[in-house]
C-alpha cells in the first residue's frame, strides 16, 4: 500500500478532494481492489466510531457565586493605600446601611480583595470576570495621579478569573494576579485565590 | 447566554463531553473531576460565549484547556498538543495502556486506548464526536492541518492494530 494512496482515500473520505482529484480518485477506484478496499476500511472504522458506547456523565451542580460577609482586608499593594481600604470600609458601612449588603448572619463568609493596577495615562481602567458571570465591566477609581486604579470586592473563598479593560482593551495578563490561565477564547485570564 | 439555555446546551453535549474525556484520560475519577471543572467554568463564563463557535466546540475547547491545566498543576510532561509533530507515526502500543478493556468488549475501543493521547483525542473528535478539522483546532488549539494529519495517522495505526487483531 503506497502512502500517497492512504492519503487521498483520506482526504476522498473527509470529501476534502477538489473536483478534478475526486474525478481521478473515482476513476482509479473502478480498478483498484487495493483502494476500494482502503476505503471500505476507512468508512468501516467511521462506523464502529460512531457506534462507541457514549456513558452518562455524572450530574454538575452548578455555583453560585457572590454573596456577602465582612472578613480581613486583603490588600494587593500594601499600606500605603490604608487609607483607601479605610474609606472602602467606610463605604461597605454605608452599604449595609442601605441595604446593600447584608449582614454576616445572613449570609456565608466572604472576603475583602482589592484590585489595583497600574496604567498612567489610562482614561478608564475596568474589570470583568466570573465574580460577576462576565456580565457588566466594573470600573476601578483613579487613585491619584501616580497612575494607580483600585477596586475592591467582597468575595467568597474559591478562585476567580478575571481581564483588565484599559480604555476598553482587554489586557494580556494582571501583573498581581496570583497567575494568569488561558482562557477559552484563545486570550488570557489572570486568576486570583480567595481565602484558599 | 441565560443560565436556562446554558443547561439545555450542556445536557445535549455533556454525555459526549464525558465519554470524551473518559476516553482521553482513561480513568473515570479524573473524568468526572474534570467535567466538573470544565462545567464550572463554562457556566462562570456563559456570558462570555458569543456563538462564534458552536457550544460544543466551545465547550470542549475548555474541557481542553481543563486536562491542561491540570496537567500543568500536577507537573505531568504532555506533548500531545504541541505544534511540531513527532517525525514517527504513532508509538508501539505496550499492554499497560489498556485501561479501557475491561469497561468494553470493542475491539475499536480497545484498539483506541492502545494509541497516545495525541493522537486518541483528534480521531474521537473528529469519528465519535463528529467535529470538523476546523472545530477540532479550535478544541485543540492545533493548526488544522496538525489536526488532519493526526486523524490521518490515527486511522491508520487503528487500521493496523485492527488487522493485527484479527490475524
Amino acid at each position: 500500500m503506497k502512502t500517497s494512496d492512504l492519503d487521498l482515500a483520506s482526504r476522498y473520505f473527509d470529501g476534502e478532494l477538489d473536483q478534478a482529484q475526486k474525478e481521478a480518485f473515482e476513476k482509479r477506484l473502478l480498478s483498484e481492489d487495493h483502494l476500494r478496499g482502503l476505503l471500505e476500511e476507512l468508512k468501516g472504522l467511521d462506523i464502529s466510531a460512531r457506534e462507541l458506547e457514549i456513558y452518562k456523565a455524572p450530574e454538575i451542580k452548578f455555583p453560585r457565586i457572590m454573596g456577602a460577609r465582612y472578613g480581613h482586608i486583603r490588600s494587593r499593594i500594601g499600606p500605603f493605600l490604608a487609607g483607601v481600604a479605610a474609606a472602602a470600609c467606610v463605604l461597605v458601612g454605608i452599604g449595609m446601611g442601605t441595604g446593600i449588603f447584608k449582614t454576616p448572619s445572613q449570609e456565608l463568609r466572604t472576603e475583602a480583595f482589592r484590585i489595583v493596577y497600574y496604567a498612567p495615562g489610562a482614561d478608564s481602567v475596568s474589570i470583568v470576570g466570573d465574580f460577576n458571570d462576565w456580565s457588566n465591566e466594573i470600573p476601578l477609581m483613579r487613585r491619584d495621579k501616580g497612575g494607580y486604579w483600585i477596586a475592591d470586592f467582597r468575595l467568597k473563598p474559591g478562585e476567580y478569573r478575571y481581564v483588565l479593560l484599559v480604555d476598553g482593551e482587554e489586557r494580556a495578563g494582571d501583573p498581581m494576579a496570583d497567575y494568569v490561565i488561558d482562557d477559552d477564547f484563545g486570550s488570557k485570564n489572570s486568576v486570583v485565590r480567595i481565602g484558599l | 447566554m441565560e443560565e436556562g439555555h446554558f443547561r439545555s446546551e450542556y445536557e445535549q453535549v455533556s454525555g459526549q463531553l464525558y465519554t470524551f474525556l473518559l476516553r482521553t484520560l482513561g480513568d473515570p475519577d479524573l473524568a468526572s473531576d474534570i467535567l466538573q471543572e470544565a462545567a464550572y467554568r463554562a457556566y462562570r463564563s456563559r456570558n462570555q460565549f458569543r456563538g462564534d463557535s458552536s457550544f460544543k466546540t466551545w465547550i470542549y475547547r475548555i474541557a481542553v484547556n481543563t486536562m491542561k491545566n491540570h496537567w500543568v498543576r500536577s507537573n505531568r510532561e504532555r506533548k500531545w498538543f504541541d505544534e511540531v509533530l513527532d517525525t514517527q507515526s504513532v508509538e508501539t502500543p505496550s499492554p499497560e495502556r489498556i485501561v479501557f478493556g475491561k469497561e468494553s468488549t470493542s475491539r475499536l475501543s480497545q484498539a483506541l486506548m492502545m494509541l497516545e493521547e495525541g493522537y486518541r483525542a483528534p480521531f474521537m473528535l473528529k469519528h465519535v464526536d463528529g467535529l470538523s478539522y476546523s472545530e477540532i483546532s479550535q478544541v485543540l488549539d492545533i493548526a488544522e492541518n496538525n489536526a488532519r494529519v493526526r486523524v490521518h495517522r490515527a486511522r491508520n495505526a487503528l487500521r493496523r492494530l485492527l488487522r493485527e487483531d484479527v490475524s
